[in-house]
């Protein structure tokens, strides 16, 4: 912010001008509103090296910080990914996402067991490249 | 069940308050006891008013709030209001206002109010795409801006008022950090709807009409909410996710 900004104002004020002020409604807790400490954000388009992946669903991630590491992590998809910011965990937790989205779909059916099939169903159902 | 009664799993709601405002009344302030005396059990922490030098005391409100935190209930002398930080759905929400209203008002003889308000403070929490904020993951709002200026903002700070049907809302959307995060703040925006509804020639408040102005309330805010939203924010509400 211009460090003029205040001293324009108040000129303003000095010549008669005042701020039409609302009336908020009363609120329960002091202060102002903070950010949990664990986020949960949804994103349904992951970005790597140009290329687009799209889910018809939102991927909710969670993100943590441990440490001074920001961690972004899904459980349903098995992932975790760290950086030392949220953008650089998203990026790795992108870069994750495209890396599972060419092993799944690029697997045989016949070829996975276990977990693998669930995560191959959902990279082959719920994601597409743009 | 209509697009009100909806409890969204993933509700990003960190706070809801409903309060009337009322001519002064020196009975309320000299005879606080009485009513905290009904409601005690229930909320037994009591938070005094702060000195504030810009604000008279008495016009200040005792708060009473509820044994886990969650509920206030705001008490001056021309204000009585209810507030919640664990917003559990209209229908309960709206019992438990309605129950405090009838013993505050069984308390003292109101009559005519000069204000009904209703805010709807919610946390939409996001991550920075290409450095600036994905407004239109969340929101459907817009802004007509020279073509000079891209529509991919870096911080926003909007507050207007509208009428509505003899009712104003003051929507306020900004961007918000957290103040103890360590590198790289954890963000959010912050969309906070203010319903109000004042006196006018063709219409009066009146204290015994509480009850309706409540659902009245709620429901405009709710549909603006409702409004506000993109269709693939709801589905991560509605907790339709991966």
């Amino acid at each position: 912010m211009s460090v003029a900004r205040d001293n324009v104002f108040d000129d303003l004020y000095d010549r008669g001008w005042k701020v039409v002020k609302q009336y908020p409604s009363l609120r329960g807790i002091e202060g102002q509103q903070e950010v949990p400490d664990i986020m949960r954000v949804p994103l349904k388009e992951f970005t790597s090296e140009g290329r687009f992946l799209r889910s018809d669903k939102p991927v909710e991630i969670i993100i943590t910080n441990e440490d001074g590491i920001f961690f972004a992590s899904s459980e349903s998809l098995n992932i975790e990914a760290e950086g030392d910011t949220i953008s650089e965990s998203i990026e790795d937790f992108s870069q994750h996402v495209f890396y599972f989205y060419s092993y799944y779909t690029g697997k045989d059916a016949s070829e996975v067991m276990g977990n693998a099939i669930r995560l191959k169903e959902l990279y082959e159902n719920h994601f597409q490249l743009i | 069940m209509s697009v009100s009664d909806v409890i969204y799993p993933n509700q990003p709601l960190v706070e809801v308050v409903f309060e009337i405002r009322f001519p002064g009344d020196v009975r309320i302030e000299c005879e606080r006891h009485l009513f905290w005396e009904k409601i005690k059990e229930d909320y037994p922490n009591i938070l005094v008013p702060r000195p504030n030098p810009e604000q008279a005391v008495a016009l200040m409100p005792y708060r009473f709030r509820s044994k886990d935190q969650s509920m206030t209930v705001l008490v001056s002398l021309n204000t009585f209001a209810v507030s919640t930080t664990v917003y559990p759905g209209y229908k309960e929400f709206s019992k438990e206002v309605l129950r405090l209203y009838e013993i505050f008002g069984s308390l003292y003889k109101l009559e005519k109010l000069n204000r009904v308000g209703w805010r709807y403070v919610n946390v939409i929490q996001f991550v920075r795409e290409n450095r600036t904020i994905p407004l239109s993951n969340f929101l459907t709002l817009g802004f007509k801006v020279p073509e000079s200026i891209p529509e991919e903002f870096i911080n926003l700070n909007l507050v207007f008022e509208s009428e509505h049907k003899g009712a104003s809302v003051i929507t306020r959307l900004e961007t918000i950090e957290s103040t103890t995060s360590v590198v790289g703040s954890k963000e959010a925006l912050l969309l906070d709807f203010d319903y109000g509804k004042v006196p006018s020639d063709d219409e009066e408040l009146v204290f015994p009409k509480v009850p309706e102005y409540l659902d009245m309330a709620h429901s405009k805010t709710r549909q603006l909410f409702e409004e506000f939203i993109t269709e693939d924010y709801r589905q991560y509400l509605k907790g339709d996710v991966i």
